[in-house]
């Protein structure tokens, strides 16, 4: 029962915090809302029990990623005649709509998924040693994928970022 | 984790492990020589594509192919190698000469195909969709880059803007989709997919999957609802880079999206195939018309490619009887796209070297009076602008007969009628370039390219490109068992 009421707690801060952080003018603010988002979606990760995860979105997204944001909006400079306010009009509300439509057509049916667990979690699921046992053995192929990916992305910005 | 399993892992994807490899010490050794290493990768870059594609040849005629846990090994898997690599071979036989005039050659321009081809080959490679996406991904960053790689035109750096952008979103809800069918079924092997079925409680989400994942691969494709980013973004890449983009990319998307119909069969009888005809008329109406007011013979080449994608698709379509996609029908896809590569790659190749003042000239008026001065190359691209229309020695009639032929035989005659009035619509816009170089006369001041000497990397991949669009018009019997033996593996 404790754990439904953290999952809304938790629920309620992620949702809540990413809507405030998408109706904020200021790039800033959206981005320190963003990092407020993370934190909910890590407790969501420690209800999955899935405890190592949620350290990494902390230390990685929250921490890391979101601090390089914040360099990089602050590099930019923006003056307040930059900031725009957005106004609503007829084709925003009717794309909204439309979005909002979808997402309640997919809670409907979330909702009444019933599905039973499809294989038990092993002992050390969730934990430092069984994530990278699982990356070094079973995932071993897209574990080294994903290194090559990083490596296109680096090659990549140099490549753009470079001067003539 | 023992040593026969990474012997076996080793063996079975030997050709991909090559070009892995190979990217590395490509771009070490752009390293080594800083300033002068750019021709040196390039040289670099097609040894290992040539002997990539040497092993995958191996691998095909000695049939030691061996599949092996998340890497899915048998005869279309190699197919699909074999065009993939054979496009980035040739697409950097391609940019050679088109860097050298923008100074702009570079060992990150070799690792970054190479890269990217790694990524094409894991997107349908393996049948876990973690792995499809994560190739996905690899392919497309490299890609986007790729795209915006002439920085200094600011129609480059806009496309790749543009590109990343919309990519990304596209990715996302490929994403999602995947994400909703683990939810569904707790799996993401398209092994196990193929053996589940809807019940009760679980009718909508996998469905909803499914059209989350299709709309992701539509997008990749270039089908209609999701073609708008395609002319902007295959006219502000460099020339060489489209030509890539036009052939590999989708080949790859295609791969997969032919494995995922196979193995989607939980859903109800109507539920993709109408979706498919839909997009197929779409992109066949959307593709032709729009390429006929172009007055860029770069963007006329991009609603062209919409239109290939449309015959492609259609292809697959009649694939579907009673509801149930039967890969036979698969086996022309194939044929078709064999045929596709060879023309589209020769088309690229000649619009590559149309470039005046380190700015690239492809209005239909630059092409004025090449007919007379450079016999050779206008022949070469008349040959592959009558195969994209689909006249008799070239590989494109061949190509269209045998999908609409097939497509008469599953009993789709109303997308046959639709797909032959569509090439003849095509006629205009194909043959204008022709008119352009052999009926303007020549003009006093001829563009600068016309006289300028072809490199010869270009000039092989030219006449290698022309001789195969006659060759395979010409011949294509053998060429269609291939694809059938290749199809076969669908099974």
């Amino acid at each position: 029962m404790s754990e439904t009421i953290f999952f809304y707690i938790f629920a309620v801060i992620s949702v809540g915090m990413v809507l405030l952080m998408i109706f904020q003018t200021n790039p800033i603010v959206s981005a320190l809302y963003l990092v407020f988002g993370f934190f909910g979606v890590a407790g969501l990760y420690v209800l999955l029990s899935a405890p190592f995860v949620a350290v990494l979105q902390v230390l990685v997204y929250a921490g890391a990623i979101m601090v390089l944001f914040l360099f990089v909006l602050m590099l930019l400079n923006l003056r307040k005649e930059d900031l725009v306010y957005d106004r609503l009009n007829w084709r925003k509300i009717g794309v909204g709509g439309v979005a909002i439509l979808f997402l309640g057509f997919l809670a409907h049916h979330f909702t009444r998924i019933q599905i039973q667990p499809f294989f038990d979690l092993p002992e050390n699921f969730g934990t430092p040693e069984g994530v990278g046992r699982l990356l070094f053995t079973t995932y071993l192929i897209p574990f080294e994928l994903v290194s090559i990916l990083l490596l296109v992305a680096i090659i990549g910005a140099v490549v753009l970022g470079k001067r003539q | 984790m023992t040593l026969e399993y990474l012997q076996t892992l080793f063996y079975a994807g030997l050709p991909l492990w090559v070009v892995t490899g190979g990217g590395l010490v490509c771009l070490t050794l752009d390293f080594c020589w800083p300033k002068k290493g750019g021709r040196t990768v390039f040289i670099a870059g097609v040894l290992v594509l040539a002997t990539a594609l040497t092993l995958a040849f191996r691998q095909w005629a000695l049939g030691d192919i061996v599949a092996h846990d998340l890497l899915v090994a048998d005869r279309v898997t190699l197919f699909f190698i074999f065009i993939v690599i054979f496009v980035g071979l040739m697409s950097l036989f391609n940019s050679y000469s088109y860097l050298k005039i923008h100074e702009n050659v570079s060992g990150e321009y070799v690792t970054l195909t190479l890269f990217s081809i790694v990524g094409m080959i894991f997107l349908f490679a393996s049948d876990h969709l973690i792995v499809n996406f994560i190739g996905l991904e690899t392919m497309s960053l490299a890609i986007y880059v790729l795209v915006g790689s002439n920085k200094g035109d600011s129609r480059s750096n806009e496309a790749a803007i543009k590109y990343y952008v919309i990519g990304s979103v596209a990715s996302a809800i490929l994403l999602y989709g995947i994400a909703l069918l683990y939810a569904s079924f707790g799996t993401f092997r398209l092994h196990d997919l193929s053996k589940m079925n809807l019940f009760p409680g679980l009718e909508y989400l996998p469905r909803i999957a499914v059209v989350l994942i299709v709309s992701g691969f539509l997008f990749k494709l270039a089908i209609v609802p999701f073609h708008f980013w395609v002319p902007d973004v295959y006219e502000g890449a460099p020339t060489p880079v489209t030509g890539f983009m036009a052939t590999g990319v989708k080949a790859a998307a295609l791969a997969l999206f032919i494995r995922l119909l196979t193995a989607l069969n939980y859903l109800p009888e109507g539920a993709v195939d109408k979706i498919l005809v839909i997009c197929v008329v779409a992109t066949l109406l959307v593709g032709n018309l729009g390429a006929i007011v172009q007055d860029n013979v770069k963007r006329m080449l991009a609603y062209s490619s919409i239109a290939h994608a449309g015959y492609l698709l259609l292809g697959l379509a009649v694939g579907y009887q009673d509801g149930k996609f039967n890969p036979e029908a698969a086996s022309a896809v194939l044929f078709y796209l064999i045929g596709y590569t060879f023309m589209t790659l020769g088309a690229f190749a000649v619009l590559s070297i149309m470039v005046e003042e380190k700015r690239e000239a492809t209005h239909f008026s630059d092409l004025h009076g090449l007919g007379y001065k450079r016999p050779g190359l206008a022949l070469a691209f008349t040959l592959f602008m009558i195969s994209l229309l689909g006249i008799p020695p070239t590989v494109g009639f061949a190509a269209k007969y045998v999908v609409f032929s097939n497509a008469v035989k599953n009993g789709y005659i109303g997308l046959v009628v639709l797909g032959v009035l569509t090439s003849l619509i095509s006629a205009y816009y194909y043959l204008r370039p022709l008119v352009m170089m052999y009926f303007s006369g020549v003009p006093d001041k001829p563009r600068s390219f016309v006289n300028a000497p072809i490199h010869f990397s270009l000039m092989f991949s030219l006449v290698f490109c022309a001789l195969a669009v006659v060759y395979l018009g010409l011949r294509p019997d053998d060429y269609l068992k291939l694809a059938h033996l290749a199809a076969q593996a669908f099974k």
